[in-house]
């Protein structure tokens, strides 16, 4: 790792060069579908409007510092918007519908996310789109999906996570449900989980219009996306009409499965034994041989029986060790063991240092203090295609000019009256992006940070750029 | 009409979650799938339930049917050289294979020759392919762990908790089924295919990009926050008479006074609860409002009046209401499975809802070894050759 200061150039062909997508969407989950395929190459125009512009562009300043222009560097705006270009276009103004449609007839894909009802007010739904370009492909991703009783309710990332059977199943069984992730402000389960299904339905689309010459209408649904990942709990209602329970760590097979507290502040390793062979080892390798000799653990139902008194045995055995050197015990021996990592953790984890999860994306020309700072790249590797960061998150309105000069060869003239008539624009409107420091003193006092590192960024920079 | 990806063959190897579910995407999409599974034993799948009955069947696993309809199965000894052979003459035609074995499992199984130029190998392994942990045994639990997701999930005051199913095995399957689109993509044009390396520790970690950035921009470290803390004004849960309920307060806040109508609670229009400052410093206050109120009520007619009013207002549901939801049903979201053993299973479809895809009528998950004698003889393979193979164990 490099912290280099300008960003590579395409070291080989990207799979989907040639792809043009115009997204109109905000915040986490249809920005979060597109960023992988822009970074696999597609020309991702991100469609903001004056009035409208993303609400994530101020997220979280970096070093809690507010910038001019903060609305062009907020961190989870880096992290979603990567390899795309910024465009402003007014789509409630008639001139504005209009040209967005002549962008439609030279593009592959709209990805959007308005709440239903929008898209038929805008004019904007896949009939009047396909009459424009009938190769297009639209995705609408939402909550509940365009159809059905409840397609125009409202859901808010907590309510898709409650509504799909997720946070049922989530938590202790003597307690409340749980979202996962800090109640949701760390963590965007169902969020990712419903972009990744975007991400799939968009490259499906596209292969079915090389067979068969025309696009289509995706209609993502979250809530679906969620159940999707529950199915056996639906499926055990139809077959045995059991409703599955929140159980903790605790697995339907594997057992002893689930965390141990060790040394340090709040501190745990998790493991999880599959066979009476890992039994066996686990036993060795921690050194109680208690857990052998005692008949009522032999067997896997034994250890569910007994699940309570096998983890009060594991428990005392490592409540005085170390959850990494625990960790390296038991993979020693083949058992499935880690230190529960905190977020601090994962950024300094040496496996996903080696396989280059992070990179150093470089700062805007206008801001160098912000510096080189660090990134995920997709969560995937392929070996002939390159997942470098070729450009940074767009500005406000960074790309109007060049997008409409080179798709729709639009004339200085027509750019002018566009300016006029507030079609597009070059800044958001006063007050249309929320200004702000993360309060962090409070988050500390109210115990939702376990610390404040006031290293944590050259201490990062210097983990990723050493060898 | 052809479907999105007819006309791509893929090869399953491994099977559990990860790999069976991406390779369902494919296959719902109309993707030929070959699974291939131990002779005798099968994917390991086949042992988890839920069962028709509680009564185990490894024809009739309920995890087994959801994951691999609509695709064929072919049992081979891969670990032998004649059934390593038969999987490499397999993949001559093949434009996909997809593996969990483990990782560098695939490269140590004894093909007769190199791969073809063409062919795109996704493999899904808990840490990836290489690096000082890519050897380490994972499982859902590990990949939490390690992903840093658990660190942050449940109550301050009590141990760190992962989501209560395989999320993370059946996120990875997501991701795979993109990747394997987009490398088949490009292997068209250019008629090379590539290695992709999924990691189920990484899969994870991006799901908590936001506390990720929180540290690397800002130094804060997040933990689980304090369960006893929870409220309307944190989004917590609510406990209404029959379950819970889940407010999210990121939009109540925005329509205060129609939470107020709702609930019947004029209190809340009083002067110190209409700021969210204001609110923030009475939470307690108002959960004492709010809380008898919800408790009265069933979730359902929270859940459903509350959006009448235009509330972010949802029902925490159980398997039990989403098997019933009248909503998934007008979509079609569920669908039957004839299955020969099991009878007939009800399962979430294809996502997402389109014109380009039939979300009803899958066939049925195979069951074990269904199509051994059909695909070996597509090879080429006699009738007295798969008998020898059948007696040696190879298939």
């Amino acid at each position: 790792m490099t912290t280099h200061t300008e960003l590579p150039g395409t070291a080989g062909p990207l799979p989907l060069e040639g792809i043009r997508i115009l997204e109109i969407g905000m915040v986490f989950v249809l920005p979060l579908a597109i960023t992988p395929l822009a970074a696999m190459g597609a020309d991702v125009i991100k469609v903001e409007a004056q009035a409208r512009p993303d609400q994530v562009r101020s997220g979280l300043a970096p070093d809690n510092i507010l910038r001019e222009h903060g609305y062009n560097y907020g961190v989870h705006f880096q992290t979603l918007n990567r390899n795309k270009r910024g465009i402003t276009i007014d789509l409630s103004k008639p001139a504005g519908r209009e040209l967005f449609l002549r962008l439609v007839a030279v593009s592959d894909v709209v990805a959007e996310n308005f709440t239903p009802r929008v898209l038929k007010n805008l004019g904007l739904t896949y009939e009047e789109l396909a009459a424009v370009n009938p190769r297009i492909i639209l995705l609408s991703s939402s909550g509940y999906g365009h159809t059905g009783p409840w397609h125009q309710y409202k859901a808010y990332g907590p309510n898709t996570e409650s509504v799909d059977g997720l946070m049922h199943v989530t938590g202790y069984p003597d307690g409340p449900p749980i979202r996962g992730g800090a109640g949701g402000l760390g963590v965007a389960f169902t969020d990712v989980a419903g972009a990744m299904y975007g991400t799939y339905a968009i490259l499906a689309a596209l292969e079915q219009r090389e067979r068969i010459g025309r696009g289509q209408w995706l209609d993502l649904s979250h809530y679906e996306s969620g159940v999707a990942t529950i199915a056996e709990t639906v499926i055990d209602y139809h077959m045995n009409g059991r409703t599955a329970y929140r159980r903790a760590n605790r697995h339907a097979s594997r057992a002893p499965q689930g965390v141990y507290q060790t040394t340090g502040h709040d501190r745990w390793v998790a493991l999880s034994v599959a066979s009476d062979e890992e039994f066996a080892a686990l036993a060795t390798a921690l050194g109680i041989p208690d857990l052998l000799s005692d008949q009522r653990f032999a067997t896997l139902s034994g250890r569910h029986e007994h699940a309570e008194a096998v983890d009060a045995i594991i428990a005392a055995a490592v409540a005085d060790r170390d959850a990494v050197d625990v960790e390296a015990t038991l993979q020693a021996v083949g058992v499935a063991a880690s230190a529960v990592a905190t977020p601090r953790d994962v950024w300094f984890d040496a496996q996903l240092k080696h396989r280059g999860f992070f990179e150093l994306v470089p700062p805007p020309d206008e801001a160098p203090d912000i510096g080189p700072r660090p990134h995920l790249r997709p969560a995937w590797k392929l070996s002939e295609t390159p997942s470098e960061t070729r450009s940074r998150a767009p500005r406000f309105g960074e790309h109007t000019r060049e997008v409409l000069e080179e798709c729709l060869q639009i004339t200085e003239d027509e750019l002018a009256t566009l300016e006029e008539a507030g079609v597009i624009a070059a800044e958001p409107r006063q007050g249309m992006v929320a200004r702000g420091t993360m309060d962090l003193e409070t988050m500390l006092s109210e115990r939702r940070l376990r610390e404040v590192d006031p290293d944590y960024r050259q201490s990062i920079e210097r983990h990723l750029s050493s060898e | 009409m052809l479907w999105p990806t007819d006309g791509i063959r893929v090869v399953e190897l491994g099977g559990g979650i990860s790999a069976a579910y991406g390779a369902r995407l494919l296959a719902d999409f109309g993707a030929t799938v070959i699974k291939v599974e131990r002779p005798g034993v099968g994917d390991a799948s086949r042992q988890a339930g839920p069962f028709p009955d509680d009564s185990p069947d490894p024809e009739a696993s309920g995890r087994f049917l959801y994951l691999n309809h609509r695709k064929r199965s072919l049992t081979l000894d891969l670990e032998s050289q004649e059934g390593a052979a038969l999987l490499a003459q397999l993949l001559t035609d093949a434009d996909v294979l997809i593996e969990n074995l483990g990782a560098g499992a695939f490269d140590r199984l004894p093909f007769p020759a190199s791969l073809p130029p063409r062919l795109t190998v996704c493999s899904i392994s808990p840490y990836g392919q290489d690096g000082p942990k890519a050897g380490y045994a994972g499982s859902e639990i590990t990949a939490y762990a390690s992903g840093g997701m658990m660190y942050i999930t449940g109550s301050g005051d009590r141990e760190p908790v992962k989501h209560g199913l395989d999320q993370a095995a059946h996120l990875a399957g997501v991701c795979a089924s993109s990747a394997i689109l987009a490398a088949v993509m490009l292997a068209r044009r250019t008629g090379r295919g590539q290695r992709i390396d999924i990691s189920e520790q990484e899969t994870v970690a991006q799901t908590i990009f936001p506390a990720l950035n929180l540290y690397s921009h800002l130094g804060g470290v997040m933990v689980r926050a304090p369960i006893g803390n929870t409220s309307v004004v944190n989004s917590a849960p609510m406990p209404a008479s029959d379950g819970w309920v889940m407010p999210s307060y990121a939009g109540l806040g925005q329509w205060w006074d129609s939470f107020a109508g709702f609930l019947e609670c004029p209190e809340l229009l009083e002067e110190r609860f209409q700021t969210p400052d204001g609110r923030r410093q009475a939470a307690e206050e108002i959960d004492e409002l709010v809380g008898p109120r919800f408790a009265e009520r069933t979730k359902a007619d929270l859940f459903h009046t509350g959006q009448a009013w235009g509330l972010t207002m949802t029902a925490v549901q159980t398997p039990a209401d989403i098997a019933n939801c009248p909503h998934l049903a007008e979509r079609g979201f569920f669908v039957e499975q004839q299955h020969p053993v099991a009878g007939t299973v009800t399962m979430p479809g294809p996502i997402p809802l389109t014109a380009g895809v039939d979300r009803g009528h899958p066939s049925p998950a195979p069951l074990l070894g269904e199509h051994t004698e059909a695909i070996l003889a597509e090879l080429g393979t006699s009738a007295e050759e798969l008998v020898r193979l059948r007696n040696a164990g190879i298939v």
